[in-house]
């Protein structure tokens, strides 16, 4: 049904989950995110509660490790999820429900986890695992999408291809950076089009994004911006009129 | 830059949001629905902690008018927001900061407000609006997608097309419905198309979806869909084999 890798950054302490899928609109039904909190990827026949009730125990100081034993035991649907937790420390946990359809499992590593299910072979998450390794020093959204690329690359989901997202909570609340191919013939190419616009049109600005402490930061460039947005925009309609 | 509608449908207590505009993934920020508890639309220059804020305040108990004036005071950035509050029981409140590039402004309704900012007029919310009003008892998701496409017939963002979402919280405290079109030449028609395929899925996974109170429902009938999915790609397996043996044998 799914690859997916749930990380944190050692550097920047981002968490993040990317995930890909012959499912509509994936990137809504995987990725459950919190700043301070976790990352987890929930999955196979998803049970949204794992992700929602997972980060509540998170925050509430539950290792990775225990969090999984108690939602695993809490859903007697266990034999049919997937779950993958990275916490704020970087620990990582994971489970593949026995009555997952092959090839079905994960891989741990070091401050991260590759977990997939009706893949192609059993090849996919472990090339997963090896181009998040190698990328070490790239930004997350730049390793989470080599990691997608690598899984498509090695056969990806047995079913074929719909949907793919990247989900990263960097310093703030909310997210840093959120991208969705929701339905498309090839969406993790999709999605690496779409995070080419994200660093051109979306990182530039991440200077003047609200922060918790602050909510204007470097206001004159926000208001010279609104301003030059506002009269160029005049100018092209009077063009237009003329 | 942005036009949004964010609604309670009176009938089923269901809450949600859509939004078009000229900016990269402009239906993203999940954090600003919550069950029981209202949605929130934070856009123009946005400020995210505005939606995050308010909904907290709205939980703590405090009405929508409050919680805007709230968040307005705490944001020094004011005069380049806009927000729109829709909580549980309905009430909703709206502002409009005053640098806010025109057209901008909201128009309020029972139960919903539509909201707009660097828009070719005020024409877009009001179609925006009539649309709303005129598809009572299609389904929140339905309606929300028509008031979207209103406001694109009645022109839209100054600035072009780039992106749009729907959302709809009902009776689980995940979203029933979560489409996103994030960078595309017609959003609203794309994400019409993946609307039209959502209801396909809808129809077929709804009595099987986790709730609160019992994570299998209709356990039986999931495991027969499992079941079917396997013994299906078993056999393409097969199939696939078969024809590579035989290609063996003929080379």
């Amino acid at each position: 049904m799914t690859f997916s890798i749930a990380a944190r950054d050692p550097q920047t302490g981002w968490l993040g989950v990317a995930t890909s899928s012959k499912a509509l609109s994936v990137g809504g039904l995987v990725p459950y995110v919190e700043l301070g909190v976790g990352a987890i990827a929930s999955q196979s026949f998803v049970n949204p509660y794992l992700g929602l009730d997972g980060l509540r125990l998170l925050a509430d100081g539950m290792p990775a490790e225990r969090a999984i034993e108690r939602l695993i035991q809490g859903d007697p649907g266990r034999d049919v999820r997937q779950l993958g937790i990275v916490d704020k420390e970087g620990r990582a946990a994971a489970y593949t429900g026995a009555k997952c359809i092959a090839w079905a499992g994960h891989q741990l590593g070091g401050g991260y986890i590759c977990l997939g299910n009706m893949l192609a072979n059993e090849n996919v998450v472990p090339a997963m695992a090896t181009a998040f390794e190698r990328s070490g020093g790239d930004a997350l959204y730049e390793r989470l999408m080599l990691t997608l690329e690598a899984g498509e690359e090695a056969g990806g989901d047995r079913r074929g291809r719909q949907g793919a997202a990247i989900y990263i909570i960097g310093d703030e609340e909310y997210a840093v950076c959120d991208l969705r191919v929701d339905d498309h013939p090839d969406p993790v190419a999709e999605l690496r089009r779409i995070l080419g616009v994200y660093v051109r049109e979306a990182v530039p600005f991440q200077a003047v994004s609200p922060k918790r402490d602050d909510f204007t930061p470097n206001w004159e460039m926000v208001m010279r911006v609104r301003d030059a947005m506002e009269d160029s925009l005049s100018e092209k309609e009077a063009v237009k009129e003329s | 830059m942005t036009f949004s509608i964010v609604a309670r449908d009176p009938q089923t207590g269901w809450l949600g949001m859509a939004t078009s505009s000229k900016a990269l993934a402009a239906g993203a920020t999940p954090e600003c629905i919550k069950l029981g508890v209202g949605a929130i639309a934070s856009q123009a220059f946005a400020n995210p902690y505005l939606a995050i804020d308010g909904l907290r305040l709205l939980e703590d108990g405090l009405p929508a008018e409050r919680v805007i004036e709230r968040v307005i005071e705490s944001d020094a950035g004011r005069d380049l927001r806009q927000v729109g509050i829709v909580d549980h029981e309905g009430r909703i409140a709206a502002y409009t900061g005053e640098r806010c590039i025109p057209w901008a402004g909201h128009v309020l309704g029972g139960g919903y407000i539509c909201l707009g900012n660097i828009l070719v007029g005020e024409d877009v919310v009001k179609a925006m609006a009539t649309a709303y009003e005129r598809s009572s008892g299609e389904p929140l998701y339905e309606r929300l997608m028509r008031a979207l496409e209103a406001g694109q017939e009645a022109g839209g963002d100054r600035r072009g097309r780039q992106a749009a979402g729907v959302r709809v919280l009902a009776e689980e405290e995940y979203l029933l419905c979560d489409l996103r079109v994030d960078d595309h030449p017609d959003p609203i028609a794309e994400l019409r198309r993946i609307l039209e395929l959502f209801k396909e899925r809808t129809a077929q996974s709804s009595r099987t979806r986790p709730r609160r109170d019992n994570f299998t429902p209709d356990w039986e009938a999931l495991v027969r869909r499992r079941d079917t999915t396997e013994r299906e790609l078993d056999d393409i397996r097969e199939a696939l084999a078969h024809e590579g043996a035989g290609e063996e044998a003929r080379a």
